[in-house]
């Protein structure tokens, strides 16, 4: 059943040149997160995400201190390695500081263009709406140079509709894993995610739609499992979900960047585009990375965990996420004061030894079981 | 009679222990894991099963645990080295609240609920630093037995502060402090001194309870456990021999039933 998404996310470039080739639309590469990928498709793009690579890490420790997070690391080492020559721009988005400068990076040390999405931090006022306005046009321009084709009303409606319809599929398939808990392995259900970071829309939706009238009819698997959240910035490196299958643990639901908040987005509004990406990139869940006073982090975990029937909620740490990093305590004790057991254990994208993984979490699980 | 046997593959050791159907310790044995930890827990085992003058189908049940839980043949099944830890140290000392397992590579902290089942818990996997592996380096350093390091140490008149917990870093400290003509036991204590420091902010972490009980072969240093006790205002238990406590938990574990 899964076995279409498994050809994607291990043959990337294969699958990104031939649907480049098919399309006939230049490649633009996405850097983590919450870029409106809207945007690239209406300006006649074809956006993919590059990042959750496990490269070894070589020749971007000339750029990147050995401080800075492996989600950074790994695809600027792509870049450098010559392993994206399918991707014609970049576009970022300026949500912490380590991406602010490995854009700067990208603009001295490589040809290829790139757009940035810098996300103001007061998203109140009226200066952020000026601010954001100039923004949104320079990244609508950018992507325009790159592509040679202008950005219309049409095109933006047509693209809105087809990554709505994507964060849709996507969000039933999170539904299924919840109600019926065990059905898809912990394995499958994240390279069914991250086929989406590679493929056209149109492509990766047809799929979405026939896996889920398969997963539609199969019952619940019977038999008691251990169920928990998980929550982090990039849900690599995903050999780990291995470990949580074979020791008979559901996630039943996610709180990763480039999980559930992104596919929790409802659709771009494109009629006031810089009211649209505000409210695209801030809704509805809350981020580390997006300070939103009006949206806590704290309860929302905890409403989470509970709502997923969960028995713990474990924090996947990408090592040297400074955002991820200060929120982590006060939360971990949130959920402790609630009742919910927490822990978390930290991932580096090029790690290749998961022993001590492996211990905390069948430790943690052995803790939630009594 | 029945017995029932638990194997802690660790980093460093491969321990065995082997109970009856009362939990009365019977036997145990501590090996070095080496390269082939399927082999040493093995080994642990079979020297365990000798001592007691036992053959392997006198044994009902098998769990392993440490490091290598998973590559030990003889098992029937397995748990993590905190579930162990904290079963073995729940036997030997009901009350405990808390339990600190030092071992080769790795230092842990456990908070235990009243019926010895695991609250929470913490691990430090990331380094060297502050781990049975540190202490066997600074010892090779400063030309001591290991087992004398401890001792040594109590022995110290004059404090030093080493700078690090770096394994490196203060491996480097050690031999230039030597150089500077350092008495040897003031050397032991500040290393001692950092495991204790190191360790105590992992305690904090899960909580520091009424009772709390060291075990792990770093337990065996007594100048590591009378600083940690003083940094954390509490008295340590340890247990008569602290490092057979996983093995001692898989196996009370294997009597319950394995799960
Ligand atoms: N007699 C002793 N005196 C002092 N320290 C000792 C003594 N014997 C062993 N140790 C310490 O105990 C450490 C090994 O502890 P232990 O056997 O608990 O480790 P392990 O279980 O193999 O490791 P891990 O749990 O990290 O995988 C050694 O590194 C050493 O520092
Ligand atoms: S993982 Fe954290 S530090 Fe790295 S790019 Fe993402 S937000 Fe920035
Ligand atoms: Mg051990």
């Amino acid at each position: 059943m899964f076995e279409p998404f498994y050809e994607v996310v291990f043959n990337v470039s294969k699958n990104i040149t031939e649907n480049k080739t098919a399309l006939g639309r230049p490649v633009i590469g996405v850097m983590p997160a919450f870029f409106p990928m809207e945007l690239i498709d209406a300006a006649g793009g074809y956006p993919v995400q590059l990042w959750g690579n496990n490269l070894s890490l070589g020749k971007s420790d000339a750029y990147l201190q050995a401080f800075s997070c492996s989600v950074a690391r790994s695809v600027l080492e792509l870049e450098l390695i010559e392993g994206a020559r399918m991707v014609e721009g970049y576009a970022f988005t300026s949500i912490c500081d380590t991406l602010i400068n490995l854009r700067e990076l990208y603009r001295r040390l490589f040809p290829k263009p790139t757009v940035e999405l810098s996300i103001p931090i007061t998203r109140t006022d009226e200066a952020r709406r000026i601010y954001l306005k100039s923004v949104i046009a320079s990244v609508i321009s950018g992507l325009e140079d790159i592509t040679g084709t202008k950005v219309t009303s049409e095109s933006l409606t047509k693209a809105s509709s087809l990554h709505a319809r994507t964060r849709e599929l996507q969000r039933q398939l999170y539904y299924i894993r919840a109600e019926k808990s065990g059905l898809i392995k912990n394995y499958d259900f994240y390279v069914t995610i991250k086929a989406g970071f590679f493929l056209p829309r149109s492509v990766y939706n047809q799929m979405l739609e026939d896996l889920l009238e398969k997963l539609d009819k199969l019952p619940q698997p019977k038999g008691k499992r251990t169920k928990i959240v998980l929550s982090g910035m990039v849900f690599d490196p995903i050999e780990i979900y291995k470990i949580f299958d074979d020791l008979n643990i559901d996630i039943v639901d996610d709180d990763f960047a480039n999980g559930w908040r992104t596919v929790s987005k409802g659709p771009l509004e494109v009629a006031d585009i810089v009211e649209g990406v505000t409210s695209y990139v801030f809704n509805p869940a809350p981020c580390c990375c997006l300070y939103n006073p009006d949206n806590d982090r704290h309860p929302y975990l905890v409403d989470k965990a509970k709502k997923a029937g969960a028995e713990g909620v474990l924090f996947w740490y990408i090592k040297f996420c400074e955002p991820d990093a200060f929120d982590r305590p006060q939360l971990i004790q949130r959920l402790k004061d609630e009742g919910i057991p927490a822990s978390f254990f930290d991932v580096e994208l090029s790690m290749t030894n998961f022993d001590a993984i492996k211990t905390r979490i069948d430790a943690f699980s052995e803790m939630i079981k009594g | 009679m029945s017995y029932f046997a638990g194997i802690d593959v660790g980093s460093l050791t491969a321990d065995a222990v082997l109970i009856d159907e009362t939990s009365n310790i019977i036997s145990y044995a501590i090996l070095p894991t080496g390269h082939d930890s399927q082999k040493a827990g093995t080994m642990a085992f079979r020297t365990a099963l000798e001592q007691a003058g036992a053959l392997e189908v006198d044994v009902a049940g098998v769990v392993s645990t440490g490091y290598s839980r998973g590559r030990v043949e003889e098992a029937g099944n397995s748990k993590t080295e905190i579930s162990c830890h904290a079963r073995g140290a729940f036997y030997y000392f009901p009350e405990v609240g808390t339990i600190i397992d030092i071992g080769g590579q790795d230092s842990k902290a456990i908070r235990v609920r009243p019926d010895g089942r695991v609250l929470d818990f913490a691990m430090n996997d990331k380094c060297a630093a502050g781990t049975g592996r540190f202490l066997e380096v600074m010892a090779g350093a400063l030309n001591a037995p290991l087992e004398m390091m401890g001792k040594l140490a109590l022995e110290s008149t004059v404090e030093i502060t080493i700078s690090s917990t770096c394994t490196v870093f203060t491996e480097s400290e050690v031999v230039s402090l030597i150089s500077q003509g350092r008495k040897p036991p003031d050397i032991a204590s500040a290393i001692c001194r950092a495991i204790a420091n190191r360790t105590s902010g992992l305690a904090t972490r899960v909580g520091v309870a009424d009772t709390v009980v060291m075990t792990g072969g770093v337990a065996k240093n007594r100048a590591v456990v009378k600083m940690l006790s003083e940094k954390l205002g509490h008295i340590i238990m340890v247990p008569e021999e602290p490092q057979i406590i996983g093995a001692l938990g898989a196996a009370i574990i294997a009597r319950e039933g394995g799960s």
